[in-house]
């Protein structure tokens, strides 16, 4: 027991100091966490009440929200325009009904979309159109696929399940594998209405969330098809090539396109809540500025001729 | 008695509690010893420094009170010790009529402060649900019941039957833990039976790290290695079942093991020298012995596990292939319920949005449902083993040995005593009976032993092996993308080249803004919960709340913090909304790191500050906090890594747009999401690696630092 009461002495000048320590460092912990709790309240109560008064945009500032097929195009536009004009536009790429269903209820103010609105968006009477570029989507197989070309008919043979074999197309006694995007792609909506015509997707297929992973997937996989915008089909990041399907005699490409011989083709759209006004109508006009064909044209689409830009543009005031 | 006879008593009777006990005592005693000595500093020290804190808030008379209360305490300690002192650590304010009002009043407000943060966790539980099910209820009115747990799920027909989307949860979940769990328990009983202390030591603290890891970059992994992989072996898309079980095994591998270890290891060791004595070999002391003994504790390991994958969905929504449908292979598409509310909430709108909180609300009662079994589970054998050693205690009464048990056994670690005496019983009857049936093996038990150790090195080595892998190839495949303009630098361009600076602020940004809510909440709430709640009906339902919060699916929080910050609040898709929901996802991990540290701090300071006539808020605040601070910290930062590396709770509360984050109702795009959608393009992988091998290093570096301040409080402890 001797040992242990001088133990105890020890230890007790020893942690003389440290109490004391521990008394102010406990003093300054505590006004800390109350600090804390008094600026998180603060930041709370401020913030709740900007949002309830303060305008949104008042600094310049836009919201451009929806389609991933237009985002590339978006982002390009809101730096430039930000360095020459000072509009800072917030872009995101959620999906074009996404971006839709934004401007409806005014959380965005201007909607990126790879899809024309359908009859109930139609309907509401409240979202003004314009067009900004065209694309075409292409329909896409591994370069080792036999198969170069498909009709219509077979392609949505493909898509809806009817057709599961490479064999009745001319290729190899092999199961295709169908890569699909999501119900948030304008690139599946424009595929759906032009090439499915009412007839549902098969619902085996996979259900991929970006242009770049479905060419990921095909340009690895033997026996996979899927579509993505004709823009993509050549990707200077990557090695692996996909190869594009003549669809009814037709080869993608932008002639064909622009001629509008090629069956699976669309247009890019900004839909805004009635015409665009002050700095989204800006946004929509420098989109359609000859300054930005190159950047469509490196996004995989390609730009109005000269004489749809005239009459796609917004009067400024 | 002398110090072996002692030694092997305790050994024999399995009496490891106590053995620990004072084993750890030695380092806190210096701490403990400081409360006596204290007074005449102390004395002499408060009055003055509290008049010196009033005159600047310029309240004079406040001062005189204060200051009269001050002397007060001087002047009569002798009564005031004696009043506090036979109290127990649960002192209070009821006992505090000797003390001026005003102190009574604060001592009072502070404790309902305390109790209003605590509350936080229930109301939170309770607005999860009532908001997700609110939500819910246009698709379960509109529809009914039975349609919605119909199997077709085809939003655009008008069709929300969630069914295949729950077998598809199932199916996924069922093959992880099948995969997951014989890895787990390996490597868990080789890190504590087998390992050598140093191995294990470095591997263990691998594993931990490892955990930290988040979802979004083991689905990264998924969808660039493993299915490409999976694609050639089976000669599909190489999405579905068996990725994504390949890909969720891994993940809870690290959570299953850190749970498993620390049950095996809270077995006694008395057990195991039983075991040994009695000529059985490793193997069978691991098999008959100790996994019979904490088998508790590996069964909540295992449903904690099941609650990870089952909540899972960054990594499974990258690698299952969403389609909604009861998969003819196990190498189809198939999705699930977190991988179909994640993909379909950007965009979903009316009905459809509702069937998605509908699935919210049945993964909400799912994670539910298993924390609830859990408590069952302990509860069970607690009133068992409680039942067990009142039935013995009975028995022994008359028995003077008696006297000696009670002297040994201290009051608080009475339920670990009881726990380990009732697995001690099982087990000597286990052995009892397995020795009384011996007859001659097939098998030399020799041999049995060197192929199981064999086994159990060989899943310890997979485990780290393939988690080691995943580093590896971040690591390589992101260093090259790494430059000063890629952190520093801003995204430009179609696909994204440049740098990521925003994403890594607007990461900052919202964990730093969320650390500030919960922190001080989750602080204040393990201060009630271990300082000054009375054990009852409140602290149960305050920790099954807790509980519950921690196992609600990230994803789920995701949907309320959207409906009630983003919606209701209006706070829009802004950093706050992200925040607050970040903060409820962190509150419990905080709390229990709080608590945990604060029940370390020995009784004996509280006693020696109590005895100097300090007031409850005096001794929490100057002696409790303080001493616990280093391990409270440990968890803050712990915490912190964590949040750095969520994704589904801020998918939908923060925005995608790339954009620096100002004020908290900004929006922007955290590195979590960055990495996301830069995989699903699928265009610029240089970035992804490059992003995903940043993120990797923040949360390396955070669950290090953590590290590092708790080793060093330790460390400072035991020299002082």
């Amino acid at each position: 027991m001797h040992c242990r009461s001088d133990a105890v002495d020890t230890a007790n000048r020893h942690t003389e100091r440290g109490m004391k320590a521990f008394a102010q460092k406990g003093f300054c912990f505590c006004t800390a966490l109350f600090c804390c709790l008094l600026a998180a309240s603060a930041t709370l109560f401020t913030t709740a009440s900007l949002s309830g008064c303060a305008p949104r945009g008042a600094a310049r500032q836009i919201t451009v929200a929806g389609s991933t097929t237009v985002l590339p195009i978006a982002e390009i536009a809101s730096e430039e325009i930000q360095e020459e004009e000072g509009i800072h536009a917030l872009v995101s790429g959620l999906g074009s009904s996404a971006g839709i269903e934004a401007v409806m209820n005014g959380t965005a103010d201007i909607a990126t979309s790879s899809r024309d609105l359908t009859a109930d968006e139609e309907a509401s009477g409240l979202l003004q159109k314009t067009v900004i570029a065209h694309d075409g989507i292409a329909v896409i197989v591994n370069p080792d696929n036999p198969v170069s070309q498909l009709s219509l008919d077979q392609l949505r043979g493909i898509f809806a399940g009817q057709i599961t074999k490479w064999s009745e197309l001319g290729g190899p006694d092999e199961t295709i594998l169908v890569v699909n995007r999501d119900e948030a792609s304008g690139t599946r909506e424009a595929f759906k209405t032009i090439v499915m015509q009412g007839t549902p997707f098969d619902k085996r297929a996979a259900i991929l969330p970006g242009t770049g992973q479905v060419r990921d997937v095909v340009s690895r996989t033997k026996n996979a098809i899927g579509y993505i915008s004709l823009g993509f089909v050549d990707s200077e990041f990557s090695k692996e090539k996909v190869k594009a399907l003549d669809i009814d005699g037709v080869t993608p490409s932008e002639e064909s396109i622009q001629d509008k011989t090629y069956p699976i083709a669309r247009d890019l759209f900004f839909f805004t809540r009635g015409a665009p006004t002050g700095d989204a109508a800006a946004f929509v006009n420098f989109v359609l500025s000859d300054e930005m064909d190159a950047t469509i044209r490196e996004a995989g689409y390609l730009p109005l001729f000269p004489f749809e830009k005239e009459a796609e543009e917004v009067g400024l005031l | 008695m002398t110090k072996k006879k002692a030694a092997e008593k305790t050994a024999a009777n399995g009496k490891a509690a106590p053995k620990k006990g004072t084993a750890e005592q030695p380092v806190k005693l210096p701490e403990k010893k400081a409360a006596p000595k204290q007074p005449a500093k102390k004395a002499a020290g408060q009055p003055a420094k509290k008049a010196a804190k009033k005159t600047t808030l310029a309240d004079t008379v406040a001062e005189k009170i204060e200051a009269a209360a001050a002397l007060n305490q001087n002047i009569t300690p002798a009564t005031r010790l004696s009043e506090i002192e036979p109290m127990p650590a649960g002192v209070h304010t009821k006992n505090l009529q000797t003390l001026s009002k005003k102190t009574v009043i604060k001592e009072r407000a502070l404790e309902w402060g305390f109790l209003a943060c605590a509350l936080v966790a229930i109301v939170a539980v309770l607005a999860i649900f009532i908001f997700t099910f609110v939500r819910a209820l246009p698709v379960l009115t509109d529809l009914g019941i039975a349609r919605f747990f119909e199997l077709d799920w085809t939003p655009t027909e008008g069709h929300f039957g969630i069914t295949s989307l729950l077998i598809g949860s199932l199916i996924v979940t069922a093959g992880a833990l099948v995969l997951g769990v014989p890895l787990a328990l390996g490597c868990a009983v080789y890190l504590t039976e087998i390992a050598k202390p140093k191995v294990s030591k470095v591997v263990s603290t691998a594993v931990d790290l490892l955990a930290g890891v988040p979802s979004v970059i083991f689905g990264f992994f998924g969808i660039v290695m493993l299915r490409p992989l999976i694609a050639q072996l089976t000669g599909g898309l190489g999405f579905g079942a068996l990725t994504a079980w390949l890909v969720l095994a891994i993940m809870i591998v690290p959570t299953i093991t850190t749970l498993t270890m620390d049950a095996l290891r809270s077995s006694p060791l008395g057990i195991r020298e039983a075991s040994y004595a009695m000529g059985a070999t490793k193997w069978q002391t691991i098999y008959k012995v100790v996994l019979p003994a904490s088998k508790v504790g590996i069964v909540n390991a295992i449903v904690l596990g099941m609650g990870r994958a089952i909540g899972e969905t960054m990594a499974v929504l990258m690698v299952v292939g969403n389609a909604p449908v009861i998969p003819d292979s196990i190498a189809s598409p198939i999705s699930t319920l977190t991988s179909q509310i994640a993909l379909d909430m950007g965009y979903s709108s009316g009905l459809h949005r509702s069937a998605l909180f509908g699935m919210g609300v049945v993964l909400f009662i799912i994670s539910a449902t298993l924390v609830g079994s859990v408590r069952l589970i302990s509860r069970a054998k607690e009133t068992r083993a409680e039942k067990k050693l009142s039935k013995e205690k009975e028995e022994k009464l008359a028995s003077a040995n008696e006297v000696q048990l009670a002297t040994i056994a201290p009051v608080e670690t009475g339920a670990k005593l009881e726990a380990a005496e009732e697995a001690q019983e099982s087990t000597r009857a286990r052995i009892k009976k397995v020795l009384s049936e011996a007859k001659a093996p097939l098998i030399s038990k020799d041999v049995t032993n060197e192929t199981m150790l064999v086994v159990f090195r060989a899943a310890a080595l997979l485990a780290t092996g393939v988690l080691l892998l995943i580093i590896l190839f971040v690591t390589v495949n992101g260093l090259p993308a790494l430059s000063f303009d890629f952190i520093f630098g801003w995204p430009q361009g179609v696909n994204a080249e440049g740098g990521i600076w925003p994403t890594i602020v607007s990461s900052l940004y919202v964990t730093g803004l969320a650390m500030l809510i919960c922190a001080p909440l989750a602080i204040l709430a393990a201060v009630y919960l271990t300082e000054y709640a009375k054990q009852g009906r409140l602290v149960n339902y305050l920790r099954f709340a807790t509980d519950t919060l921690a196992s609600v699916p990230s994803i789920v929080m995701g949907l309320f913090g959207f409906a009630l910050f983003v919606e209701v609040f209006s706070f829009g898709l802004s950093m706050l909304s992200a925040a607050l929901a970040l903060a409820l996802m962190m509150l419990p991990i905080v709390m229990r790191t709080t608590e945990e540290a604060i029940r370390a701090v020995p009784r004996y300071v509280r006693w020696g500050s109590y005895g100097l006539g300090a007031t409850k808020w005096q001794t929490v605040s100057k002696v409790v906090l303080p001493s616990a601070f280093p391990r409270i910290a440990t968890g803050i930062v712990l915490a912190i890594g964590r949040a750095v590396g969520e994704t589904a709770v801020v998918l939908y509360t923060m925005g995608q747009a790339i954009n620096l984050p100002l004020t908290p109702m900004d929006s922007g795009r955290p590195m979590t999401i960055h990495l996301y959608l830069l995989a699903n393009e699928g265009v610029n992988m240089q970035a992804a690696y490059g992003t995903a091998l940043l993120l990797m290093i923040m949360i390396l570096a955070f669950n290090l630092f953590a590290r590092w301040i708790s080793a060093r409080s330790t460390k400072r402890m035991t020299s002082d």
